[in-house]
């Protein structure tokens, strides 16, 4: 039976110095981190991997488009889990694992929220106990996959397991 | 003058998008349509420009800059469709 293991919110989300998704209320009291249409940005969650983990991850990515009433969203999720003494100098490397992605048509009205699935299929091989980080981008440079005009705002993501 | 390079329009394109969002304007088309829709409108003030000109009295024409003449047309077009600086009438 699936389980949520993880909520991770857009207050909590370290924004990458680079390019960043814009942090703001986006009306009607929801905070929401926007991801831009022409420019692939990232935000990053830290967290422990909860006892008890099993396989089988899932992330559920809760989004709303801002003004695009047609086309796809590309979202991507990937994860980075540090065991206790694993050999990487956390100062200079990160390790995140390939990248995990699903893309859909977005609702027909901006403003409607949406819930896209992504199975964890690379998992960094994570275990209980591991310092994790997990990375959302929306991959806002693909062509195919990503053709909706406009922010996409992400409202939370849900990380379970055992689906 | 010429008409802005790729580079640009891209950028020009992401800018309208961002504003779209911000302001919550309704996109129904996708964002490679307005990548395209900045590039026509570029073009077509470059295949126009000289009709621009001459429409303007002679002191202005020879005169003013290429800046003062964008802000005339950029005030212009935004007061007949209710923005920028020029307050509306009430």
């Amino acid at each position: 039976m699936a389980r949520t293991i993880l909520i991770l919110t857009p207050e909590n989300a370290r924004l990458n110095e680079a390019s960043p998704p814009e942090i703001k209320e986006g009306g009607n009291g929801h905070l929401v981190l926007a991801f831009d249409a022409s420019t692939v940005e990232t935000a990053i969650w830290t967290a422990v991997a909860p006892q008890g983990l099993t396989a089988d991850m899932v992330g559920e990515v809760s989004y709303r488009m801002a003004s695009a009433t047609s086309g796809k969203v590309d979202w991507e999720l990937s994860i980075e889990a540090i065991t206790d003494d694993d050999a990487l100098d956390t100062d200079t490397t990160d390790s995140f694992a390939a990248v995990n992605a699903a893309d859909e048509t977005v609702p027909g009205t901006a403003g409607y929220m949406s819930q896209l699935a992504i199975t964890f299929t690379n998992d960094d091989s994570i275990a209980a106990g591991d310092m994790i980080r997990i990375k959302l981008e929306r991959d806002a440079d693909d062509g195919t996959d990503d053709t909706a005009a406009g922010d996409a705002e992400l409202l939370v993501l849900e990380i379970k397991d055992g689906v | 003058m010429a008409v802005l390079s790729a580079v640009r329009r891209k950028k020009v394109a992401a800018a309208l998008m961002r504003e779209w969002s911000a302001s919550r304007d309704v996109c129904p088309f996708l964002k490679a349509a307005v990548l395209e829709a900045v590039g026509d409108v570029d073009d077509y003030f470059e295949d126009n420009q000289a009709a621009m000109n001459s429409a303007m009295p002679a002191s202005v024409r020879s005169t003013a800059s290429i800046k003062m003449k964008a802000d005339l047309y950029h005030f212009v077009m935004w007061a007949k469709y209710g923005r920028g600086p020029v307050p509306k009438e009430n």
